[in-house]
């Protein structure tokens, strides 16, 4: 009986995951009918070039990053609830998305803080992923030192925070002294953008977010074990040591990559994981893997399609639309009777 | 001859980080037997969490052997450990959202593969686990939506899927009811005699102990370990090993700890079973010497006190209460 | 004539030598520089049939050059790396920066435009009626114009300036054959090198000609009133003060920058002429009352309203004197019709006029016919 539920839900997901992809790719500034863009994927011949173009260089590669990042921050933030037992936690607890923001702070606003000319290090998008993935890569580093000396898994998570937090003060210091222009830029780059990465920038966002799934897959086991604490856990054989690093190593992939090539984007993380709880009501984490992947990528395509205000000329940034859905999100699922029983 | 699983010989051990240097336990020798149910009795502090520790495999011995199945212990790897060994602690278990089946088939982790996938075996001894702890109709209950006794009752379930031949419990009963609480040292009785277990209890229950176990192991810091089997050692004498001091002691006829000095000088005639429980409200009323015995009828319990006629041991207090004073 | 020729023989040899790729032109290619009097962000040069372009500060301290070709219609194409290639005659473009639009107007060839973001900042008459006819798309309000309409009206060529993020869109137009053109007249210190990109986008719409004739009659107009004050000895120059305050901190232009220098050749004396900058100073509060209290103007203090608004926003204001003389200079005289500033849109073309108004304000008897165009004295009230 439960089985078929599980089940039933998994195929409503994939369904309704095939639809928010399409919907995606056929609502946009520009109207071009579904029926065009299916018989231009299939046969190649389009009613306008400019069509093609359009859904070819643009909204293809930006669905195609949505579920990306949809699926590599909810199963980061799934990793991080699990690991650490606190409801809150998300792929940015351990401060590598704050770390990929100082790299690109740095380049974008330390030349004209100190006064060297703004923008001297180009802004090719290229080097915008570059600066984030020094900078996540740097905080990985550091958070690893401290979690090879530390054993309390709390204390990590503080100092993940803790983390996160120094570095936002360095970034604040850097736009204080910063010019007009590229503090706007910067900020508009902390709004997020899934749009504007070309097809080579999409494979290795895509290898990068494979690689990082890989040690999820491997651990799932563990992170069943881990739902009974650490101590249960290395009862039944399995090494939380060796989890953290895996964990670690994921998220650092993940949250590092997405957040480098498309800026920070807020709440998928944290809401996810809990809405596919409640939804599959199960704690095994067999199912809520693909579950919060599924559920993320889903999620991500629609708050894509609703941040591009389809008809309109304007645009609204992607973190903005996921924090006015998922902010909601959490307000209802912490207000629920049970929440700090179930979780 | 019983087989027996863990075995200590001359074991000492401390942690590395206290100053002094002073081991915690010193030159422990005892050893568990499969069929059996052993009970750990200690005052807090005498280093039972140490020996848990150390059975565990998480704390190394300064000097001495500790093994299972022969193995020392320290040489298990994890994994090895996993299969050998399955632990019931008292700390509270948190996803409310997991059931009780989900809870038991954790168990079968050690010996699933990386994906955890459940066998024919595993769900037999999943079932196995859910009939012999009669949880078998909570199955599908959440975790946060259950008693206290019933969890805990589906945490012994989930060790025991784990089928190692050891099992350690940490004071399971210690937040339960008394009900509860003899269910489950009867449960834990039967599945060491049935399933050819050996279960170690840390428990501060004694007279549960006394009444469930097949070994008890007593810690102190003043005497060295004791073991054997609990009437041998309440014969003994041994058990007052737990209750240092004057104040305490164990009463062999009755099986309970009682005050060291009886004070009562107060004669009662009669049945001396009821005569029992009447000298003790009387003690606890401070009420220690009378001018008349007390005789105690049975048939229609009465007490009579001179010319008085109670039906009640609480009347015939009240009563006295008020003369005394005078 | 001779070194032409020279030039040419060995430039045949040398092509002939190396071969050429995929562009069949194997003829003979005669690029000849074409100077530029004060730009220094770009330099042109001209073959044949066509035109190259090279603009080597798309953005300050930029270290990346961009290199565009602009074809006459039935040129050849010469070979060579090109980040845009462009065919004339040009009938759609699309431009992002209202600077851009005087351009157009004075080339005659606002009917061009076809899209541009947030229309509403437009202020030039004649591209507002063609944007009530519903001639010009609006591309958004965003930081960067709307990619997919950019696609979708398939203009000739689209121009950017990195003052917004369009740049992030750069590939995804090339992979789109738009051709892209990044405009850095801002980057341009020089009062006239800022204006004389005209002939950047005259060039990119074929009339570099006509280009060459409007910056001409700008040039020799500033020329001509700068020269008027060119003879006022420092003694006589009064002191500007320019900028506004924000919390502890005073934004004001940087002494080599465009506006500062306008206000040299206008004959003022500015404040901060010690500090040194091209881009906007942040200087504290104590700094510029000590040595800006006494200035005798106060010219370009954002868009303040009035006197007692100013007075009202930041009470610290009052203590400035040429507040208390009500000498206090704004740029918010001319407005389009849906609320964007001329002086935004125009004054980087024509600095003839933000000279001539700054002369008005400074020494008024050297200009008597002349009206104030961008510039308004702030009333009381």
């Amino acid at each position: 009986m439960k089985n078929s539920r599980i089940t039933i839900l998994f195929i409503v997901a994939c369904v309704a995951f095939m639809f928010s992809f399409l919907l995606n790719v056929s609502l946009g500034s520009v109207s071009i009918y579904p029926d065009e863009i299916l018989e231009g994927l299939i046969t190649g011949s389009w009613v306008k070039t400019s069509h093609a173009q359009i859904i070819l260089n643009y909204r293809l590669p930006k669905a195609v990053v949505a579920l990306l990042a949809g699926v590599g921050l909810s199963l980061s933030g799934l990793q991080m609830q699990t690991f650490f037992r606190n409801p809150l936690a998300g792929p940015f607890v351990l401060g590598i998305s704050s770390g990929a923001g100082l790299g690109v702070a740095l380049l974008m606003l330390a030349g004209s803080a100190f006064g060297i000319s703004a923008l001297s290090g180009g802004l090719s998008a290229w080097a915008i992923v570059g600066a984030g993935t020094l900078g996540a890569g740097l905080v990985m580093i550091l958070v690893s030192l401290v979690a090879w000396r530390i054993q309390d898994s709390m204390t990590l998570l503080i100092v993940g925070l803790m983390f996160g937090s120094a570095v936002s003060a360095i970034v604040s210091v850097l736009s204080y002294f910063s010019g007009a222009d590229a503090l706007k830029l910067f900020t508009v780059w902390s709004m997020g953008s899934l749009g504007g990465l070309a097809w080579p920038q999409v494979v290795v966002l895509g290898t990068v977010v494979l690689v990082g799934i890989f040690p999820v897959i491997l651990s799932v086991k563990s992170f069943n074990a881990m739902l009974l604490g650490e101590r249960y856990a290395k009862s039944m054989g399995v090494n939380p040591t060796f989890l953290r690093w895996m964990m670690i190593l994921s998220t650092g992939l993940l949250a590092g990559s997405i957040t480098a090539f498309c800026g920070p984007i807020a709440f998928i993380g944290i809401a996810v994981p809990h809405l596919a709880r409640i939804m599959w009501r199960t704690s095994d984490h067999r199912i809520l893997f693909p579950a919060s992947a599924l559920l993320g990528a889903i999620l991500l395509l629609l708050c894509d399609v609703a941040g591009q205000l389809p008809g309109s000329a304007q645009m609204l940034p992607i973190n903005a639309v996921t924090s006015l859905v998922g902010a909601p999100i959490v307000i209802g699922l912490v207000l629920r009777r049970n929440f700090s029983k179930e979780f | 001859m019983k087989k027996s699983t863990i075995v200590a010989k001359n074991l000492t051990l401390g942690y590395a980080t206290s100053n002094p240097k002073k081991a915690v336990l010193e030159n422990l020798s005892f050893q568990l037997f499969e069929n059996e149910l052993t009970c750990l009795l200690g005052p807090n502090g005498v280093g039972k969490s140490t020996l848990i520790k150390a059975i565990l495999g998480q704390l190394k011995p300064w000097s001495g052997e500790l093994t299972l199945n022969e193995k020392n212990i320290q040489n298990f790897s994890n994994p090895e450990l996993s299969k050998a060994l399955s632990v019931v602690l008292s700390e509270p278990v948190l996803p409310g959202n997991m059931t009780v089946g989900q809870l038991v088939a954790l168990g079968r982790i050690p010996h699933t593969g990386w994906t955890g996938r459940l066998a024919i075996h595993d769900r037999d001894l999943i079932e196995n686990a859910l009939y012999l702890t009669k949880t078998e109709v909570l199955k599908d209950e959440r975790l946060s939506e259950i008693s206290d006794g019933q969890r805990q009752k589906a945490m012994i379930a989930r060790a025991l899927a784990q089928d190692g031949k050891v099992m350690v419990l940490d004071e399971p009963t210690a937040h339960l009811d008394l009900v509860n609480r003899y269910q489950i040292m009867h449960l834990l009785r039967d599945i060491a005699t049935k399933q050819q277990k050996s279960i170690l209890v840390v428990t501060h229950d004694l007279e549960i102990a006394l009444e469930t176990a097949d070994r008890l192991l007593l810690l102190s810091n003043t005497f060295p370990l004791v073991s054997g089997l609990p009437e041998d050692l309440v014969i003994s004498g041994q058990l007052d090993r737990l209750l240092p001091g004057d104040e305490f002691r164990f009463n062999i006829e009755k099986g309970k700890i009682e005050q060291k000095n009886p004070t009562s000088q107060v004669v009662i005639v009669g049945n001396q079973v009821i005569g029992f429980w009447v000298r003790k409200a009387l003690e606890k009323a401070r009420i220690n010497k009378l001018e008349l015995p007390i005789f105690v009828m049975d048939g229609d319990f009465t007490l009579s006190y001179g010319a008085q006629e109670f039906h009640r041991i609480g009347a015939l207090i009240d009563y006295l209460k008020i003369t005394q004073k005078s | 004539m001779k070194n032409l020729f020279k030039y040419f023989l060995i430039l045949s040899l040398a092509l002939n030598f190396f071969g050429c790729d995929s562009k069949e032109s194997s003829e003979a290619v005669l690029v000849e520089k074409v100077a530029l009097s004060y730009a220094k962000g770009f330099t042109v040069s001209r073959g044949d049939s066509f035109w190259e372009i090279e603009v080597s500060q798309p953005w300050t301290g930029s270290e990346k050059t961009f290199r565009y070709l602009i074809v006459a219609e039935n040129g050849i194409i010469p070979t060579g790396k090109f980040d845009a290639i462009i065919q004339l005659p040009i009938a759609k473009v699309i431009l992002t920066s209202t600077t851009q639009i005087p351009h157009l107007d004075l080339l005659g060839m606002n009917d061009r435009l076809i899209g541009f973001p947030q229309t509403d900042l437009i202020s030039s008459k004649t591209s507002r009626m063609l944007i009530d006819a519903g001639k010009v798309q609006d591309l958004g309000a965003g930081p960067s114009a709307n990619p997919e309409l950019i696609i979708e009206l398939d203009p000739d060529w689209i121009m950017i300036s990195t003052l917004g993020d369009d740049l992030r869109y750069l590939d995804l137009l090339k992979t789109a054959e738009i051709p892209a053109v990044i405009n850095g007249e801002y980057v341009e210190q020089h009062p006239l090198g800022r204006a004389e990109w005209i002939k950047f986008t005259g060039i990119l719409l074929g009339e570099f000609e006509k280009a060459s004739e409007v910056f001409a009659q700008v040039e020799q107009d500033y020329l001509e009133a700068a020269a008027l004050t060119g003879q006022i000895p420092e003694v006589g120059r009064p002191t500007v003060l320019s900028g506004v305050m924000y919390q502890d901190i005073w934004y004001a232009p940087g002494s080599e920058s465009w506006g500062a220098q306008i206000l040299k050749n206008a004959g003022g004396k500015y404040v901060f002429e010690d500090q040194s900058g091209t881009g906007s100073l942040q200087l504290n509060y104590e700094f510029v009352i000590d040595n800006a209290m006494d200035a005798d103007f106060w010219i370009g203090s954002a868009d303040f309203i009035s006197l007692a608004e100013i007075g009202r926003v930041e009470p610290r204001y009052q203590a400035i004197k040429a507040y208390q003389n009500g000498n206090v200079f704004t740029y918010t005289l001319k407005k389009g019709e849906t609320g964007g500033l001329e002086y935004f849109e125009l004054g980087y073309m024509r600095p003839d006029l933000i000279l001539k108004d700054l002369m008005k304000i400074l020494h008024p008897s050297l200009l008597p016919d002349y009206e104030l165009y961008f510039y308004k004295q702030l009333n009381e009230k």
